[in-house]
């Protein structure tokens, strides 16, 4: 019991071991005892909901303070996020746009995290991704019903095997998977620089757009590779934002109600009984590393042909680092993540209006990395009040 | 060609590369042997990097911006420290939303903002200075870079006092150390704020001392080499030195190399940090001397 006192401070049930018979600390074990803490409070509670509002609308006050404290009007900010994400139809298509890569990393980050794999690498994956759809969008001849869907699948594919390198470390070799997913991203961003520039394969050799020819970057994606947009009650809905949804709606269903899920969430939330009843820590969790890297490789796709257009060597744009952060906001639930993925999507629409009125556009990330950290704050202050109540019983009795 | 020049040549570059990484580098591996898995050393570096040149220019002063950066990074580190080892958020979470966050501050004031940064001379120690290869590559530099021998003796000596082992427990064994009387958190907590000291100093060099402005971003991952160079280094002093020499020269190679006469691919240049620390943690695996309970929250239950 006195080694498990360190690792789970918030939660009721007993500690997992963390799963692939590593050592029983170190950082992979902290992170069951995180994802075991945001598992025990999501209940669907009206407290939660309300606790939910109340930090968000904090997040968001933050990034507003910090616009008033430089001179800008709170109310102009505000204004323009409302009036380029929600304002009108172009805008909620931009909004839909922003928010899809989004949402697949998001979705692969709750799958992984579900098994109680702490993959933080998606940035990493994202890249890898755009790579494979850069590859088969640039090398593939055909009409764009072939293109697009061999682009997603190489996105997934190289996605995936990015991600399985830091499964195959971990079960292999005992390495945590924090540490050498997030090492995998820089070298994904080195790999990506390396293919897009001098005599990369990917390199725009001329004939392309601006700096054809010497800059690190790849040709524009042709106009049979771009994403279409669906015509639904005149917002343009991008292609690949109904794909994010599909996917968080079947990996919703498939983590609360398929026989596999199932299995996925006992590995996650006891490794032991898992061991037990047969359940391979080794196979399960690798499977579901892959697919969370697989999902944001398809993100890297959805970023390349529905909005970048183009290879450039920060072609990622810390949409994996955000996706990561909405999943874990959302509290590893992929319906909540839908309606983050959503608000950071209108963040960035609506960051665009912001320039027009002189106000710097990197307000926004300021706002949403507010959000993030105080959406995590509930449970946490939640079990530091228990924690003090406690203690002021024992200095009672 | 002449091998004494080219050596000159790699140093002269590889040098000022190494300072930030040997700055940061000693605050993150006094963090982690603390039991803090610290990413937001990034944040710190970036923050203090900022707030210097911000300091720096409102003053005239770069002993001014030096102050500002540190108190920046210091900021950074108490609010990393307080959020995980008093309120027990997640320390890697708490980590990337802090770079996240400091990426978009320091971004949003820089658009804001004017800088023009004084510049300052370099100190030309006497005799050594004179040295063949190594002499003008490692004694005529600013003078901050000599903060590196005090803050290198202050490790080193703590490390043998009471305080060292004391913050050794609180990353390799809480429970014990808890049961012993050591605060475990206030030791994270207190490792953290030097840590934020040391990446001050480093963000500061980069901006003021270096390279005189600030650009969006300018840190570059170089808080993700420093992870890189004390996992490599296997969490040992002299290991995360000598790790940050290699990671600074594999820099200074991608300067230097075309300079006199050699191609390399910058990008395997640039990789070398993490493939040489996955590669190292691949190899030893479960054998290396990672702190037992890094990363792992800890909460007193009395």
């Amino acid at each position: 019991m006195s080694t498990e006192v360190s690792e789970t401070p918030v939660q009721e049930e007993p500690t997992p071991a963390p799963p692939g018979g590593g050592s029983r600390r170190g950082p992979d074990a902290a992170m069951a005892g995180l994802l075991a803490s945001l598992r025990g409070s999501t209940r669907p509670a009206i407290e939660q909901v309300l606790a939910f509002l109340c930090f968000l609308s904090l997040g968001i006050s933050v990034g507003l303070l910090l616009g008033w404290a430089t001179g800008h009007d709170p109310g102009v900010i505000l204004g323009d996020l409302f009036e380029g994400s929600i304002g009108d139809s172009i805008s909620i298509g931009y909004l839909l746009t922003a928010a899809a890569p989004l949402l697949l990393v998001a979705v692969g980050a709750v799958i992984c995290m579900r098994a109680g794999q702490f993959n933080i690498g998606q940035e990493g994956q994202v890249t890898l991704g755009a790579i494979g759809a850069g590859f088969v969008v640039f090398f593939v001849d055909g009409p764009g019903i072939v293109v697009i869907p061999l682009a997603f699948l190489a996105a997934a594919a190289a996605g995936g095997a990015w991600a399985f390198l830091a499964a195959l470390l971990k079960f292999g070799r005992g390495v945590d998977i924090v540490v050498s997913s997030l090492l995998l991203v820089f070298l994904a961003e080195q790999l990506l620089t390396g293919l897009i520039s001098g005599d990369g394969p990917l390199h725009d050799k001329g004939g392309g757009t601006l700096g054809a020819g010497t800059a690190s970057q790849s040709p524009r994606v042709p106009e049979k590779a771009m994403l279409p947009t669906i015509d639904v009650l005149g917002v343009a809905v991008p292609f690949a934002f109904v794909l994010a949804l599909v996917a968080a709606i079947l990996v919703a269903w498939f983590l609360s109600s398929a026989h596999a899920g199932y299995r996925l969430r006992i590995l996650g939330q006891n490794p032991t009984v898992a061991g037990t009843i047969g359940i391979s820590a080794s196979r399960l969790g690798s499977l579901a590393v892959a697919a969370s890297g697989a999902f944001a490789g398809a993100a890297g796709a959805a970023i390349l042909m529905g909005q970048s257009f183009q290879l450039n060597p920060g072609v990622a744009s810390s949409i994996g680092w955000n996706g990561l952060l909405i999943a874990l906001a959302a509290r590893t639930n992929a319906g909540v993540s839908v309606l983050l993925a959503l608000v950071f999507g209108a963040m960035v629409a609506g960051g665009g209006l912001l320039g027009g009125d002189g106000i710097p556009v990197d307000i926004v990330n300021v706002i949403t990395a507010a959000i993030v950290v105080a959406l995590l704050c509930p449970p946490v202050l939640l079990a530091a009040v228990r924690r003090r109540r406690l203690r002021r019983t024992v200095k009672v009795a | 060609m002449n091998l004494t020049t080219d050596l000159e040549t790699i140093l002269t570059a590889s040098v000022p590369l190494t300072v930030p990484l040997l700055f940061a580098g000693l605050g993150e591996y006094v963090a982690q042997r603390a039991g803090t898995f610290n990413l937001s050393v990034e944040g710190m570096m970036l923050g203090s990097a900022f707030a210097a040149a911000y300091g720096a220019t409102e003053s005239g002063s770069p002993i001014v911006g030096l102050l500002c950066g540190i108190g920046a990074a210091l900021l950074i580190a108490f609010v990393h420290g307080n959020l995980s080892h008093r309120l027990q958020l997640n320390t890697y979470v708490v980590g990337l939303s802090l770079n996240v966050l400091v990426l978009g501050v320091t971004n949003y004031l820089l658009s804001t903002t004017a800088l023009d940064i004084p510049g300052g001379s370099a100190w030309r120690i006497p005799l050594l200075s004179d040295l063949p290869i190594v002499g003008k590559a490692f004694f005529v530099q600013p003078w901050v870079v000599y903060l590196l021998v005090p803050l290198l003796l202050l490790i080193w000596w703590v490390r043998r006092r009471r305080m060292g082992l004391e913050l050794r427990a609180a990353g390799d064994d809480p429970v014990a150390g808890d049961l012993t009387g050591i605060d475990v958190n206030a030791r994270r907590r207190q490792a953290l704020l030097f840590c934020g000291f040391c990446a001050g100093i480093g963000g500061a060099y980069l901006s003021v001392f270096q390279a005189g402005s600030f650009t969006s971003g300018m840190t570059a991952g170089r808080g993700y080499i420093v992870i890189a160079a004390v996992i490599f280094g296997g969490w040992m002093l002299r290991g995360v030195i000598g790790a940050c020499f290699v990671f600074g020269v594999a820099q200074g190679l991608q300067l230097a190399l075309p300079a006199i006469g050699y191609t390399a691919s910058p990008q395997l240049l640039a990789a070398t940090p993490y493939l040489l620390a996955l590669a190292s943690l691949a190899v030893l695996g479960a054998r290396s001397k990672r702190p037992l309970a890094l990363g792992q929250p800890f909460a007193p239950v009395r």
